[in-house]
């Protein structure tokens, strides 16, 4: 259930299993079975699907009954460009003291070209291309943090899954 | 002892070279005279210098008569009328000019100690001897002497001359030419003299001519009285100007009525009695109102323009007020001279701020000292021309203005117009008058008066003494402007690195690149007018403007097609782009040395571009430019397209841009050609008689409409569609027979057209800059018409070589144009070089026939970035990839068009596919370098690679450029990622430009070793929670973030008088990448955890609706007050649970939920047992919300025992347990992440564990 924090290259070579849903595992780490992730990078493309001018919550209702409204962004780590899924619209059916919505809002205006995001979320495959659906978006404003993260990554690679020093690279 | 030689004059004559020679080469010695030969070397030795003195090895002795000149004198000019004295002996008689002057010189022989002579002109016998040390012959007679001037010869006439004057010479007078009459008789003649004013005293003694010689103090010199020294006394000018200053006695004087037009003035004239003598005795000093009209001594550091401006010390810049002063034999670089009664002016022109003093009537000049070096003398040669009787029309600062002007425009232009198309004859203006006439104001003109007026009315004068010019601008050589720009880059370059802009540098692949800058400079900031020719560089295709003295690479956005290479345009609007890379290393070993000054324009200093790393380019448009007149002897444009065989109607598709092959070496050039690719349209136009364009020819392929809306169905075949083309020589209309060929999404089936390869000469890349991609344009063949035969621009892949006038632009409008960008350049940060196409096609409709052009292409040819990136993904990965081509690989994909602003490009010699590429493709690299480009819109960017070299940069390529690559290959690499790469096909557009900004944010900063070593301190390693179950109960450190939340109980409590809230417990549950655990903590760290003292104002200000109200509803439900203690608190998270808790004293949230995405399944239970309302509930959900997606932080925790978490095990739901967290650990302290020291502490820690 945790959030293997991974390089873009290491995520982009997980293995996918064709299980319903798809499963995926790191290769030569044991335990290997990831489901969720979080990475760290840049973002060098942004899509908005439909058009995303102003969100607003009507309109929200309405992309959720009608059409699928999603944020659609490349996450770039220097390793690797991951596809990145953010739903605007909320799983459930909103209610008054859900304020969802107002959160996914927020997140969606953190995005920007060239902003450098921290991503949670799940390992999802669509049509075939392995991608993040977003869980929670965080602004990384200080430019040290890939150096961070890029070690952090390392280290949880090395102490608990027990790679090599020659598989760290 | 040394032998004391003497010369000759007629000797030195013989030198005709200027030597320098001295009585004494020992001062204490004085050797015996003795005539001396002159040595054969001196006047044989070629090798010695013409142009300094040479002096003369042996001592040697000048002996001669000091006078005047007579008036029977063969070299009697202006300037020896006005300052020189004869110096002759028995052989010969030349000008002088004494330093130490003494007036009882006059008439006496002289031994002339120590001297200079300069020959006039050569081979003329002329020349001029410059005494700077002498004595009389006879030392012991000629002192006890007193100064007088008289005829003597004349003396015993009998004209009648009884007036007398006694007084203070104030000023003197150029001696002038005046026409006059006599009252009496009618007779006419011509005048020659000058005036001298006095001062005079008006005491009884003086009135009878017995002034007081004891005491020059009772003397009041108040009076003025002009007299006119006329012929023959005017050839005692040299002298009387120096006794400026001076009391002087006159005799023999005529009183007389002059009248000069309308004026009369009453003045002494002099006789042929008269007699001038100095009155040692008395002495005055000239009144104060006198000084003000100002005294400079200066040494001269320039002449220009033969002596019409004069540069003193550096500063000041005399300017003559008539060419009859100078040349003055004396006035070279170097010499010492005093000016007084001058005109002082500060002139403030466009572009510097300069200090004139400028010379009249009453203008004493002198010469102090001799120049010792210079040995140009200055001749008067030239007649007074129409621009020299213009020039003195003007006041001070104009007439510089125009003095500078004359010294650009020779300097310009010297090599395509002559001198009298530039200056003019004596009765025609030149282009120099007839452009300054134009742009100067009207009111720098001042009437014009003869110097006999001038003197008697100069109190009248109107020069002021400060001119706002800055309406006059500089009419810049191209190099000193080229100069200019560099010495302002260099001074951007200072000033960003003092700003410390210069680390603002950007990144790819993790690589630092160093940073670009730009600037946009308007012309305003100059203060210059460019002027030139246009022509296109033969060596590097870019169009300049070019004159004499250099070019300067621009950009025309409204470029037409029958611009003329011949004619000189002015350009008054213009904005400079200067951009380039930082330049590292030390900017003070660039000296310019102010290349827009007035000494460099006047001395003609010329500059050349230094700075490789710098573009620099001028924008401006042909509209807002004025066209001058034509060279004359510049070869007429070609004869007119009319002779010329059928027109063609074409569109360009391509044009293939330099490649590295270019030589780049101007000498090699003639061979080179470029090249464009061009669909003829499949007909024929015709030049009627009348000038109209006929079209003639059918349509080659007679095929279906698949659409006829506007046709009836009925009609079939050929269709007669009215249309008018028009071209830039005049509006034409034709009848169009169209037929058109369409498929069923209505585009015109392009296979059916002819496509040609244009080719264009080095003379001819103008018409190359002039085409655009797109673009419409009519060519003319040179075979003559045949209808009934097949023109070979038909054949398929034939060619045709472009020449002169056979391109001409057309216009066309279409209604539903795509892909062009509204216009812009409004803004002050962009400029635009390249007008859109549909700006261009104006005016015409060409309905009909333009629904068949403009679908002649597909809409969608140039692809936006975002377009480009979504091509890229649904293309058939397969289809590109690389083939076999013997031993090399050749890479394959689609050729296609992208635009987009260029964000950023670097080289990028590392990177192999765009090496592959190159290789593959054939591309010699002999200068070129991979360059990676980084191509963005709003939204999106990609990256183009490839060989480009820097010198085949389009003009404005850079970060900030709006720029279409037509024709990039898409292809993939080995690794199955589409790339864009660059071809050598691939021709770059660039629209328009933009500042650079500097984007940088205000905490960011780069990893810096030194510092982190510095502040690094020892912390303890970092734990994963997955290590947990090994670990014995010690504090460990986590960075983690908050998953989700298993608990959270909330209390109210009083602080003072106040509510407030205490959290007993929180339970959290945590995620460090490697493991989930459960964490409890409780009071401020769960506070801060919840981020409950965050302001919560981007909640509350959002454009929800419901939300915005919440404070108020929270307001009328009784839980806000209001307060001004709280005035921050209140927009806190927690001053709302502060009034939640109110209600209902005590909340606890409990997450049934499973799932770790939402929390839906939150419980709420009310100490109270009141109902939660829905914005109790909402904020209560936001809280916690909020904090599963908060930042990363160090967590300092102690792993708990299992009986420690006993009294937890009421709060863990079964969905805790199914989550899989084991572990519990409570939290003791919350910090933040600093990545530079965490990020170290991980460094050691991989590298010891």
């Amino acid at each position: 259930m945790t959030h293997a924090k991974l390089l873009a290259a290491e995520l982009l070579s997980v293995i996918v299993h064709p299980t319903s849903p798809p499963s995926f595992s790191l290769p030569r780490r044991c335990p290997s079975s990831i489901t969720r992730t979080e990475i760290l990078g840049i973002v060098v493309s942004l899509e908005a699907k439909p058009r995303f001018l102003k969100f607003t919550w009507a309109s929200a209702q309405a992309c959720h009954l009608l059409d699928s409204p999603l944020l659609k962004f490349l996450l770039d780590d220097g390793t690797g460009c991951v596809p990145c899924i953010l739903w605007l619209n909320p799983r459930l059916p909103p209610s008054d003291h859900d304020p969802t919505p107002e959160i996914l809002r927020l997140q969606a205006r953190r995005v920007r070209l060239g902003e450098q995001l921290r991503v949670r979320g799940r390992i999802t495959v669509y049509r075939g291309m392995l991608q993040i659906t977003v869980g929670d978006v965080l602004v990384e404003k200080d430019p040290n943090m890939e150096t961070f993260h890029r070690l952090d990554c390392l280290r949880i690679a090395k102490r608990c899954y027990g790679l090599a020093k020659d598989d760290l690279g | 002892m040394e032998t004391l030689g003497s010369f000759s004059l007629s000797d030195l004559l013989r030198l005709s070279r200027p030597v320098t020679g001295t009585a004494s080469l020992n001062p204490a010695s004085s050797p015996p005279l003795k005539r001396i030969k002159l040595d054969q070397n001196l006047l044989l030795n070629p090798s010695l210098s013409r142009k300094s003195f040479t002096p003369i090895s042996l001592p040697v002795l000048l002996v001669g008569t000091v006078n005047f000149f007579s008036e029977a004198s063969s070299h009697r000019t202006g300037s020896c009328l006005n300052h020189c004295l004869s110096f002759s002996d028995s052989s010969a008689t030349i000008c002088c000019y004494i330093v130490d002057f003494d007036p009882r010189v006059i008439g006496q022989e002289i031994h002339v100690m120590a001297w200079n002579y300069l020959p006039i002109k050569q081979g003329e016998g002329q020349g001029v001897l410059e005494i700077i040390q002498w004595r009389f012959s006879s030392p012991d007679t000629a002192p006890l002497r007193g100064f007088s001037l008289s005829l003597e010869s004349a003396q015993d006439s009998g004209v009648k001359a009884s007036s007398f004057a006694f007084g203070l010479v104030k000023s003197v007078s150029l001696t002038f030419t005046l026409p006059i009459e006599n009252g009496k008789t009618g007779e006419m003649g011509d005048s020659v003299g000058f005036l001298a004013e006095l001062l005079t005293c008006m005491c009884d003694k003086c009135a009878k001519m017995r002034p007081s010689n004891e005491k020059s103090g009772l003397h009041r010199f108040t009076e003025s009285k002009v007299v006119y020294f006329i012929r023959p006394t005017h050839k005692w000018r040299p002298v009387v100007a120096k006794l400026v200053g001076k009391v002087m006695y006159l005799w023999g004087l005529k009183k007389r009525l002059v009248v000069v037009g309308k004026e009369s003035y009453v003045m002494l004239v002099s006789t042929i009695k008269t007699k001038v003598s100095l009155c040692d005795s008395v002495v005055s000093d000239l009144p104060t109102d006198h000084s003000k009209r100002g005294a400079y001594r200066g040494i001269v550091t320039g002449i220009y323009l033969h002596g019409a401006v004069i540069e003193l010390d550096k500063k000041v810049w005399l300017l003559i007020h008539d060419t009859l002063l100078v040349p003055h034999h004396s006035l070279r670089i170097g010499a010492t001279v005093s000016v007084r009664d001058f005109h002082f002016v500060h002139a403030n022109f466009a572009w510097t701020k300069v200090i004139i003093v400028g010379t009249c009537v009453m203008t004493s000049f002198c010469i102090d000292s001799f120049a010792v070096s210079d040995t140009k003398v200055l001749v008067k040669t030239e007649e007074k021309s129409a621009l020299g009787t213009f020039v003195e029309s003007l006041n001070l600062s104009a007439k510089f203005w125009i003095l500078l002007s004359v010294s650009c425009f020779k300097y310009k232009f010297r090599a395509v117009l002559s001198d009298k198309e530039l200056l003019g004859s004596i009765n025609s203006a030149g282009l120099v008058q007839t452009y300054s006439s134009r742009s100067l104001p009207p009111d720098v003109f001042r009437p014009h008066n003869s110097m006999f007026m001038a003197y008697c009315n100069h109190d009248q004068c109107t020069y002021s003494s400060g001119h706002d010019q800055s309406k006059c601008k500089l009419i810049v050589p191209l190099s000193n402007f080229v100069g200019r720009c560099e010495e302002l880059w260099i001074s951007i370059q200072s000033e960003m690195s003092e700003s410390d802009e210069v680390h603002c540098n950007n990144t790819c692949d993790g690589i630092s690149y160093p940073g670009y800058r730009r600037r946009i400079i308007p012309s305003d900031d100059f203060g210059c007018i460019l002027m030139g020719n246009i022509q296109a560089c033969s060596s590097s295709g870019r169009l300049q403007l070019v004159d004499a003295t250099g070019n300067i690479d621009v950009v025309i956005p409204d470029l037409p097609s029958d611009l003329s290479v011949q004619t000189i345009y002015e350009v008054k609007d213009y904005k400079v782009v200067l951009e380039g890379f930082g330049i590292e290393g030390d900017n003070s070993m660039y000296e310019f040395g102010e290349p827009l000054s007035c000494h460099a324009i006047f001395k003609r200093q010329t500059y050349r571009k230094r700075i490789h790393g710098l573009m620099l380019y001028v924008q401006f448009y042909l509209k807002d430019s004025v066209c001058l007149a034509s060279p004359s002897r510049a070869p007429s444009n070609l004869p007119h397209s009319e002779n010329h065989g059928p027109n063609h109607l074409l569109v360009i598709s391509h044009k293939f841009p330099l490649t590295n092959k270019f030589p780049f070496n101007s000498a090699m050039s003639i061979c080179s050609s470029l090249f464009a690719e061009a669909l003829i349209f499949p007909c024929k136009f015709k030049r009627s008689e009348n000038g109209e364009l006929i079209q003639l020819g059918k349509f080659q392929d007679a095929l279906d409409f698949s659409k006829r809306d506007h046709k009836k169905a009925s009609e079939k075949g050929p269709w007669l569609a009215p249309c008018s083309l028009a071209s830039r020589n005049g509006g034409v209309s034709a009848t169009t027979l169209c037929q058109f060929n369409v498929d069923s999404s209505n585009y015109m089936v392009s296979k059916s057209l002819a496509r040609i390869l244009l080719e264009f000469k080095c003379e001819n890349f103008f018409s190359y800059q002039m085409l655009r991609i797109g673009g419409y344009y009519f060519l003319n063949c040179s075979e003559g018409f045949n209808p009934t035969r097949v023109c070979k621009c038909w054949e398929k892949g034939g060619s045709f070589v472009v020449t002169g006038n056979t391109l001409q632009s057309l216009s066309l409008s279409f209604s539903d144009d795509v892909n062009q960008k509204e216009p812009s350049g409004t803004s002050s940060d962009e400029l635009v070089l390249l007008k859109s196409l549909s700006e261009l096609h104006e005016i015409v409709d060409l309905k009909s026939v333009s629904q068949g052009i403009t679908k002649l292409l597909p809409p969608s040819q140039v692809l936006s970035v975002s377009s480009c990136l979504q091509h890229m993904f649904h293309q058939n990965r397969n289809l590109y990839g690389s083939t076999d081509l013997g031993e090399q690989r050749l890479a394959q994909g689609d050729l296609i068009s992208v635009c987009g602003d260029v964000e950023y490009f670097h080289d990028n010699d590392c990177d192999s596919v765009s090496l592959t590429a190159s290789k593959c493709l054939k591309i010699p690299n002999p200068r070129g370098n991979n360059i990676c480009i980084h191509l963005a819109d709003d939204n999106q960017m990609v990256v183009i690679r490839g060989n480009l070299s820097r010198k085949l940069f389009p003009i404005g390529f850079g970060v900030g450029a709006s720029a279409t690559f037509h024709r990039l290959l898409l292809t993939c690499s080995s690794n199955r990622k589409e790339k864009l790469l660059l071809t050598p096909v691939t021709y770059i557009e660039i629209t328009s430009v933009r500042k650079v900004k500097t984007n940088r944010g205000p905490n960011q900063q780069m990893f810096k070793v030194d510092s982190l070593i510095e502040s690094l301190c020892h912390l303890p390693p970092l734990g994963l929670f997955s290590d947990l179950h090994n670990k014995d109960s010690k504090v460990t450190r986590f960075c983690c973030r908050i998953l989700t939340l298993n608990v959270l109980v909330l209390e109210s409590c009083m602080i003072g008088s106040s509510p407030a809230y205490k959290i007993p417990l929180a339970g959290f549950v945590l995620d460090d990448g490697s493991a989930l655990c459960n964490c409890w903590t409780d009071n401020d760290l769960a506070s801060t955890l919840l981020s409950l003292r965050d302001i919560c104002s981007s909640f509350f200000s959002s454009d929800f609706s419901s939300l915005e109200r919440a404070p108020k509803r929270l307001l009328a439900s009784g839980l806000c007050h209001c307060s001004d203690d709280y005035s921050n608190y209140k927009n806190t998270v927690g001053y709302y649970l502060d009034h939640i808790l109110k209600k209902h004293h005590k909340v606890i949230v409990k997450n049934h939920g499973v799932s770790l995405d939402i929390c839906q399944d939150l419980l709420f239970h009310s100490g109270s047992g009141k109902v939660f309302s829905i914005l109790e509930e909402r904020l209560l959900n936001y809280i916690i919300l909020s904090s599963c997606h908060g930042p990363t932080f160090i967590a300092t925790g102690l792993v708990m025992d299992a009986s420690a978490t006993k009294q937890f095990d009421a709060y863990i739901s079964e969905s805790a347990v199914l989550r899989g967290c084991m572990q519990n650990i409570w939290i003791r302290e919350v910090a933040c992440v600093d990545p530079l020291k965490d990020a170290f502490n991980l460094i050691l820690d991989l590298k010891n564990g």
